[in-house]
């Protein structure tokens, strides 16, 4: 436990159940890359015969802002770390906003392939587009309610006080956590559903 | 090393305006945040209902735990009812629960009964009682912690369980039935052409929160044992019981969420018309889902959660045998890895439950090889509880026998699964009564005469009070006899071919000759089932008569029992140093007594402080 | 770890939830006792129908051995089976009496007395850590190896050795809610032609012949299992699992669905015939040109069917020695068994 204290920043307990958490939703998001895998595998031809394949424009469109996001969200930790709470709050508020962009772009991706009829939405390619993007955004949304709650707390708090609640001055770093590997989620689904 | 376990941090101490003791915290703090004393909770509420006491927790949890149980086995008691008496309505309730078939359970509701017994054993009895009384319960005490790392996800976990009992509790009453495809829930069946009515959906919704209820109690105990060990518990001083615990942690919080996945699929596919499962001519569209999917998606989840169930009760059943025989556990650090080395297996097995649903030569011999491979760490530790209890002192105490029931049943069960590890004898045996014996043995009997084991330990720790030793043994007596009988006796069932979760096997004629031994075992099952008035009589007494314990009746030396009993809010007054294994028992030095507390240093026998 | 919040907050939503719960359950109380009144109404004795009785009561004389236990074999490989069982079982017998011996001898002799210690050994020493690891391996070795590899020889002989050549009956399966559907290809032995014999819960064989199954489910998953055959696969939806067997005596049994597949599994019962060859063959012969005269190509539902594909030519991928038939199951060929 002393050599502990000389390392270069141990991680703390609530970073490390945070990479817990992550580790049982990337297991969540895993199983649905398995199925897709395994739905991909026994089907003769990808896309199927009759099916349009998936649009690049918009869901690129998305991939971008998220990634815009995430960076973003590392300059607000950068300002956190620095103590400099305006630029903190004004990062993290343009990772919000670009939350919010994404999910939009990802309603109009919806609305564009659901326009493609009945073929592909009741086929098995059309399904797995829906759930996997489905679920993913529904995470984006508790994610974008943590990042608002974050900022509403930090807003309110004292930088230089003695607070107590060490899960409150980590919120920022959890809450990046979380984006970030939702964003990675997001680049690995991106790639795999788009463009294999 | 500090000896100042409050503040283990190296930074400098202030006491601030309410009087806490506190420190100049960066932005970013360090690793180690200590474990503040808390002022007790005084409101109602805040105390009893949303507390974030681990103890008050695991208490919440064992009495959802036991009335889910005592619903679920009343199930099973309809269910045994029907297979020793076709057509004969049920005595006295009969008339109530059926009353358009006169009291005779009828053939759809038959199907609900085994679903509902299954899934509500699984995730609404077992699980809160060995994993969430006495892991909520164990995990801080034992290890030296004042609470969880995470208190407040730790009440969030016990209000998403309510929440799903809830949830399934309505499902028992919507009109067309509770959910009725099995508990492993296998599509096409589980489809909502062939299972209507809200039931499957709201079976869907309750288990997904009682998933996450799991995960998130998963994340708070695999942190709080890697980092709020006391000073000087390495990995291999905590008891076995966390070791159990820990480790269906790990698996919980790996492979709930592929149940998750898969659960989350199937209720598109019933309520979207997705076709992820859908298969053949039902199917809308050209390309076809596949049920063998789901069945993969689900036993990826559904074999390590068979571990899940068992893995506390085997850490406890070894903590157990060696403290009431007065020796050493035998080969702990061994038991421990033998234990890390199934759960690590466990992952990869699954296949075993699928062998006849056509799978390839490579899958069927690779997953039946690596099933197999299971008895090499089983049978190592099977080895270390005998050697555990031989030319012991054996106190035959209530938890004692239980523990010894549960080697005892472990032992059969755990054998009978070779017979179905093998692809080829499998394929006899698969979907018969022999698979329902397996199974209860281990995974119901072996884990719930555990859990009755770690309620008995601990129940002095938790209430304060004693329960009678009598009524425990009687209780004890009274289940063991009769389920060992009735689960050997599906052996016979299945062996001679009855096929499982059938209504009526006396359509066959081969199987109309074993009408006997259902009856038989119906006597049984009754018995089994009112001998638990011993258990409940005996916790309902004991809380309000019981003797008063004191902070340890057993004279057992894990840190749990060096606290009041019940403990205080913050537990330990001060953290304790560890400086000895938890089964120090008999040491030939210690000439005063039989055993040896974790935070007690004897000069010779206690290991110097490590990091 | 302090957090501020508002008890009154949390009591006002657990009041709302409990409020509407309990309407929920109210309201789905009184929808579930409409609609029982509504099915029951339309037939009064729709929930009696699906009551079983009791069965009448027969003297069975059979010795217990017989009784409890798997039916007569029927098939040539289930011997091997049974044979593995049973070693299986003594196996696992005596492990589980000598580990119940040594907790009767603990029980009865090591009983707790204050005046004596218990023996002090905590297996540290490098002699029992690899003891007990040899001791493990020991087991894999002696109990599971020979499993393994019987297993293997078995299953390889049974789930994918499928018979080839011009004597093998082919029957396409196809169990539905709650029946099985069998279909023969008939005198010109193609499957979907117009003189397919299609017989429902009813699968003639010939004995001592191999039979090759495919099997389809219509809607839900199945099990085909005959315990005579001491062999069973699932029939899926979406997928033809395959399955082969022989007889080795002729005799009428029952078939069964060993996967649930709803209300009336428990009655989804089929026949099996073992005929002999000339009966089987002309049974074939009669009913596939009865089955040409009558065929009706508006009827769409015997027209069932897949394409039966290339199993005529095909060899298992890697072929497993031929098992031996017992000499008894030799000598029991052709003669007629008592019913089972």
């Amino acid at each position: 436990m002393e050599e502990a204290i000389r390392k270069p920043r141990p991680i703390t307990n609530a970073e490390f159940g945070m990479w817990v958490g992550l580790a049982s939703f990337g297991m969540l998001f895993a199983t649905l890359f398995l199925s897709y895998g395994l739905a991909r595998l026994r089907a003769p031809v990808w896309p199927p015969i009759g099916v349009e394949s998936l649009p690049k424009l918009l869901p690129t469109l998305a991939t971008l802002i998220l990634l815009a996001s995430s960076w973003t969200l590392h300059k607000a930790l950068e300002a956190y770390s620095k103590g400099l709470k305006k630029l903190f709050l004004s990062f993290w508020n343009w990772t919000v906003f670009l939350g919010f962009t994404f999910l939009a772009i990802q309603a109009f991706s919806w609305k564009q392939v659901n326009a493609f009829g009945e073929q592909f939405n009741s086929n098995l390619y059309g399904n797995i587009f829906y759930a996997m993007t489905g679920l993913h955004a529904l995470h984006i949304l508790g994610g974008i309610i943590v990042l608002l709650v974050v900022s509403m707390k930090i807003k309110n708090m004292n930088f230089l006080s003695r607070e107590h609640g060490k899960a409150s001055k980590q919120a920022p770093r959890l809450g990046a956590m979380y984006w970030h590997f939702m964003d990675f989620i997001w680049v690995l689904m991106y790639l795999l559903l788009v463009w294999f | 090393m500090t000896t100042d376990t409050l503040n283990p941090s190296h930074t400098s101490l202030h006491k601030d305006a309410h009087g806490h003791d506190h420190h100049h915290e960066p932005l970013e703090p360090g690793i180690f945040e200590d474990q503040h004393i808390h002022p007790d909770p005084t409101n109602f509420w805040l105390k009893w209902v949303f507390s974030f006491d681990h103890k008050v927790i695991a208490k919440q949890f064992l009495f959802f735990g036991l009335f889910w149980g005592v619903i679920g086995a009343f199930m099973s008691v309809l269910i045994r009812w029907t297979q020793a008496y076709p057509g004969v309505p049920f005595p006295v309730l009969g008339k109530i629960l059926y009353p358009y078939t006169d009291g005779v359970v009828p053939a759809d509701a038959y199907t609900a009964l085994f679903t509902m017994h299954g899934t509500i054993m699984i995730f609404f009895a077992i699980t809160p009682i060995l994993i969430g009384t006495l892991g909520n319960l164990l995990i801080p005490l034992q290890i030296g912690a004042r609470d969880m790392i995470f208190p407040w996800l730790n009440m969030l976990s016990f209000w998403l369980s309510a929440l799903g009992g809830v949830v399934m509790f309505i499902s028992l009453f919507v009109p067309f039935g509770p959910s009725a495809a099995g508990w492993t829930m296998y599509p096409t069946l589980s489809h909502a052409q062939w299972l209507p009515g809200s039931g499957t959906n709201l079976w869907l919704i309750s288990i997904f929160f009682m998933g996450f209820s799991s995960i998130t109690g998963a994340v708070n105990y695999i942190t709080t044992v890697i980092r709020l060990r006391a000073p000087g518990m390495g990995f291999f001083d905590m008891p076995l019981t966390v070791w159990g615990l820990w480790l269906t942690a790990i698996l919980n919080a790996l492979f709930l969420p592929v149940l998750a996945a898969g659960l989350i699929l199937l209720f598109l596919d019933r309520t979207f018309g997705t076709n992820f499962f859908m298969a053949a001519a039902i199917s809308q569209s050209g390309t076809q889902g596949d049920p063998i999917l789901y069945q993969h998606l689900f036993w990826i989840f559904g074999h390590p959660e068979v571990y899940i169930l068992i893995l506390p009760g085997w850490g406890l059943v070894s903590d157990l045998l060696s403290f009431f025989s007065r020796k050493p556990a035998f080969g702990a650090k061994l038991t421990a890895l033998s234990m890390t080395c199934i759960t690590l297996l466990s992952m990869i097995v699954y296949g075993h439950h699928m062998f006849t649903t056509g799978l390839s030569p490579l899958l069927t011999t690779g997953f039946a090889t690596l099933t197999l491979l299971i008895s090499i760490p089983s049978g190592i530790f099977f080895l270390n509880w005998l050697a555990t209890i031989w030319k012991g002192n054996l106190q035959l105490n209530t938890p004692m026998w239980f523990s010894l029931g549960v080697v005892f049943t472990f032992s059969l069960g755990g054998l009978t699964g070779l017979h179905l590890a093998a692809a080829s004898s499998n394929a006899l045996l698969h979907n018969t009564y022999f698979v329902v014996g397996h199974f209860h043995l281990t995974m119901a009997v072996a884990a719930l005469l555990s859990s009755y084991a770690g309620v008995y330990f601990w129940f002095p720790k938790m209430f304060g009070k004693m329960m009678d030793e009598t009524l425990g043994k009687l209780h004890f007596w009274f289940t063991f006899i009769p389920v060992v009988l009735i689960f050997c006796g599906m052996f016979v069932l299945g062996y001679s071919g009855m096929h499982r979760r059938i209504y009526n096997p006396y359509e066959y004629s081969y199987l109309k000759p074993l009408l006997p031994l259902s009856k038989v075992l119906m006597v049984l099952v009754f018995t089994v089932f009112f001998g638990q008035l011993f258990f409940f009589i005996n916790l309902f007494k004991s809380l309000k008569n019981g003797k008063t314990a004191g902070p340890n009746p057993w004279n057992v030396g894990t840190l749990e029992w060096t606290v009041p009993s019940p403990p205080p809010h913050h537990n330990f007054d001060v953290i304790p140093t560890v400086y000895n294994g938890p089964h120090v028992y008999g040491h030939p030095d210690v000439k005063d007594k039989d055993w040896l507390g974790q935070s007690e240093y004897r000069e010779g026998i206690s290991a110097p402080v490590k990091g | 770890m302090h957090y501020r919040f508002s008890s009154s907050r949390f009591f006002s939503i657990f009041i709302n939830l409990a409020f509407l719960l309990s309407l929920a359950f109210v309201g789905s109380s009184e929808v579930q006792a409409q609609t029982r009144e509504t099915l029951h109404s339309q037939n009064p004795n729709h929930e009696k129908d699906q009551v079983h009785v009791m069965p009448e009561k027969t003297v069975d004389n059979r010795p217990w051995s017989e009784i409890y236990a798997s039916p007569k074999v029927l098939s040539s490989f289930g011997g091997v089976f049974d044979q593995t069982f049973w070693s299986v079982s003594i196996e696992g017998i005596i492990c589980f009496l000598i580990i119940f011996a040594v907790l009767a001898w603990c029980i009865l002799f090591r009983s707790y007395k204050s005046n004596r210690r218990a023996a002090f050994f905590d297996g540290t020493s490098k002699v029992a850590v690899w003891g007990s690891i040899g001791f493990g391996l020991l087991v894999f070795v002696v109990l599971d190896i020979p499993l393994i590899l019987s297993s293997y020889k078995h299953t390889h002989h049974v789930m994918w050795n499928y018979p080839t050549g011009p004597d093998v009956v082919r029957v396409m399966v196809m169990p539905q809610q709650w029946v099985w559907n069998f279909k023969y290809p008939g005198n010109d032995g193609q499957f979907n032609t117009d003189d397919d014999i299609d017989t429902i819960n009813e699968l003639r064989v010939p004995v001592g012949k191999k039979v090759m199954l495919q099997i389809k489910s219509k809607d839900v998953i199945h099990g085909f299992m005959l315990p005579n055959l001491r062999y069973q696969i699932d029939a899926m939806p979406g997928h033809v699992t395959k399955f082969w067997f022989d007889t080795t005596y002729t005799g009428d049994f029952e078939l069964a669905c060993y996967h649930l597949c709803g209300t009336s599994h428990y009655k989804m019962k089929g026949f099996v015939k073992v005929l002999e060859e000339s009966d089987f063959a002309s049974w074939v012969r009669e009913n596939s040109e009865w089955a040409k005269a009558k065929f009706d190509p508006e009827d769409k539902q015997v027209q069932w069917g897949w394409n039966w594909g290339a199993d005529d030519k095909l060899q298992s991928q890697n072929p497993a020695p031929q098992m031996q038939l017992q000499p008894a199951q030799k000598q029991a060929l052709h003669s007629t068994s008592p019913k089972n």
